[in-house]
């Protein structure tokens, strides 16, 4: 369960602007993305990845393993915690990511959005919703 | 925050951006009054819908400054404050922020992404060495300065006390912003948190630390170090720096101290958030969490109970998270098979005293069980093996006692 205290620790940059096209910026990396599988979100993040890296591997967040990263060199944590009922109102679900600091020390790992922040949590980087 | 000049908007891919002046959020004023009317900001996405798109998340500046292994890079508008950070790293940890389907990003919010993949590359190895675990100095100052001021009067003390214990704080503190910046500024040198960290009521109250203050240097000052190392040169039992030591630089025995300091001098920083303690520069955290081995007798697939545990250097904590419908029993249950903590050989430490269970009257457990058990270390580095076994039940049966293994 998320601390009451973290539960406004949002972040945006603002204002409406046409969409840009992509260019052909691609990374020489592999990466494991560790998400939602057969959500419309993780989809779109796998396609991106796809064309700018060398390789994607999708898995869901709560069953990534160390065994995974064996050939890569980047673990993505990502996905979508904020969902809504009918009248709007916004709900929190957190999702256990099940490694550990010990099995991650050293190895490269980008944590986004509020996805990212539970694992930060879940580790008590100083990347947390903790304090924040 | 933006650190335009840093590597992550130039490597591998040049981030062209160019910022514009936003109006500066009432919040960013509320919490810094000195930032000014406008600041400057360039577009990661193109849009934000706060009826359907996800938040992004911002974290505070707790454990940045104090130690080499983390850094803020970008911050972002948010609902907090200015120095909260959007983009940083920890180790080889990478935070970004930001939160949208990739199809939003803009040429900029592309490239600082995919920046950001290169950037977490290129501190492969980086080592995660202090946590975020304690309160630190700066989170009591700005219940006092910031968030305490902004509530009716009558809130403001239970609002302080949440984070401070040990003294009545005077009405003039509670009143007075430069007041309550003097009434910190006395005490600052000499802050220490109240308990270990177990309890969630008390966790983030800090107090005064009188052995400390009787020192008479703070207890983050290289002088602090100094003072310990004299008074045991001229006193190899006493007992003053005895205590500071084992509080402040953990591990390190009074008879190894001195040369402890000679040798890694250059090399020590203290930690608030990191738990108030000295430590050397490369040394790897400590989790505060202990793992699952594949050891004992594993749950069921679809086991409806969660265990974890967490240690400090006097408590272990042992959560059952109980699916709904479904119990387990402590030792005050009259009937039923209680849940069973052993703390393994091979161990650092072991049990200094009964559990809490927490639990009611009738000794059931449901939903989020909270056990604390009291510890002590029996031997120097920070080994730890328990194993939880439990008995789980619903209205009709129950399932077979299960052991999970648990060790750091």
């Amino acid at each position: 369960m998320l601390p009451a205290f973290a539960a406004v620790a949002l972040g945006l940059l603002q204002a409406p602007q046409a969409p840009q096209p992509a260019t052909a910026d691609k990374l020489p990396l592999r990466i494991v993305y560790a998400g939602n599988p057969g959500t419309p979100y993780t989809a779109a993040w796998e396609r991106f990845l796809g064309e700018h890296t060398e390789a994607v591997k999708v898995v869901a967040a709560s069953a990534v393993r160390h065994a995974d990263l064996e050939g890569f060199d980047v673990l993505v944590v990502d996905g979508e915690i904020q969902t809504r009922d009918e009248k709007g109102g916004e709900q929190l679900k957190s999702e256990k990511v099940p490694l550990g600091l010990d099995e991650l020390q050293g190895f490269p790992v980008v944590l986004v959005g509020g996805q990212g922040g539970v694992f930060a949590d879940a580790l008590r980087l100083k990347t947390s919703w903790h304090h924040g | 925050m933006l650190r335009p000049d840093h590597e992550i908007f130039r490597r591998p891919f040049p981030v062209a951006f160019r910022t514009e002046d936003t109006p500066t959020p009432k919040n960013f004023k509320d919490w810094k009054s000195t930032v000014g009317d406008t600041v400057p900001t360039f577009r990661v996405f193109d849009a934000f819908d706060e009826t359907k798109d996800e938040w992004g998340l911002v974290t505070d500046d707790a454990g940045f400054e104090e130690a080499p292994d983390a850094e803020r890079i970008l911050g972002g508008i948010n609902h907090k404050g200015p120095d909260y950070a959007a983009i940083a790293r920890h180790g080889s940890f990478v935070m970004f922020g930001f939160h949208a389907r990739p199809e939003r990003l803009t040429d900029e919010g592309r490239r600082l992404y995919l920046n950001s993949l290169a950037y977490a590359v290129a501190h492969k190895g980086a080592i995660v060495e202090t946590l975020r675990l304690r309160p630190n100095g700066a989170s009591l100052l700005d219940t006092l300065t910031i968030f305490a001021p902004r509530l009716p009067a009558n809130q403001r003390a239970a609002s302080v006390a949440r984070r401070f214990v040990g003294e009545e704080i005077p009405a003039t503190v509670l009143e007075n912003v430069d007041a309550a910046r003097a009434w910190f500024a006395a005490r600052a040198p000499f802050l220490h948190p109240a308990d270990d960290g177990s309890n969630w009521d008390t966790r983030l109250q800090l107090t005064v630390d009188a052995e400390c203050r009787q020192l008479g240097a703070a207890n983050g000052s290289p002088a602090f170090l100094d003072e310990i190392a004299t008074r045991l040169e001229a006193d190899p039992e006493d007992p003053l720096a005895h205590t500071l030591l084992a509080r402040y630089v953990r591990g390190v025995a009074p008879a190894d101290f001195a040369d402890w300091l000679a040798r890694n001098r250059a090399q020590t920083y203290f930690t608030e958030t990191g738990g108030w303690t000295w430590r050397v520069k490369g040394a790897r955290a400590t989790s505060p969490v202990l793992r699952a081995t594949a050891t004992g007798t594993p749950a069921a697939v679809n086991d409806p109970v969660k265990v974890s545990v967490e240690a400090t250097d006097s408590t272990l904590t042992v959560t059952l998270e109980i699916r709904q419908g479904w119990h387990a029993y402590s030792p005050k249950a009259k009937d039923g098979q209680p849940v069973r903590i052993a703390i393994l050989a091979g161990s650092a430490f072991e049990a200094a005293g009964d559990a809490d269970w927490g639990a009611d009257e009738n000794g059931t457990l449901a939903d989020f069980a909270e056990i604390r058990l009291p510890i002590r270390r029996i031997a120097r580095g920070d080994a730890l093996r328990v194993a939880v076994s439990y008995v789980a039940c619903d209205e009709k049966t129950c399932r077979p006692r299960a052991t999970v293994t648990l060790e750091r």
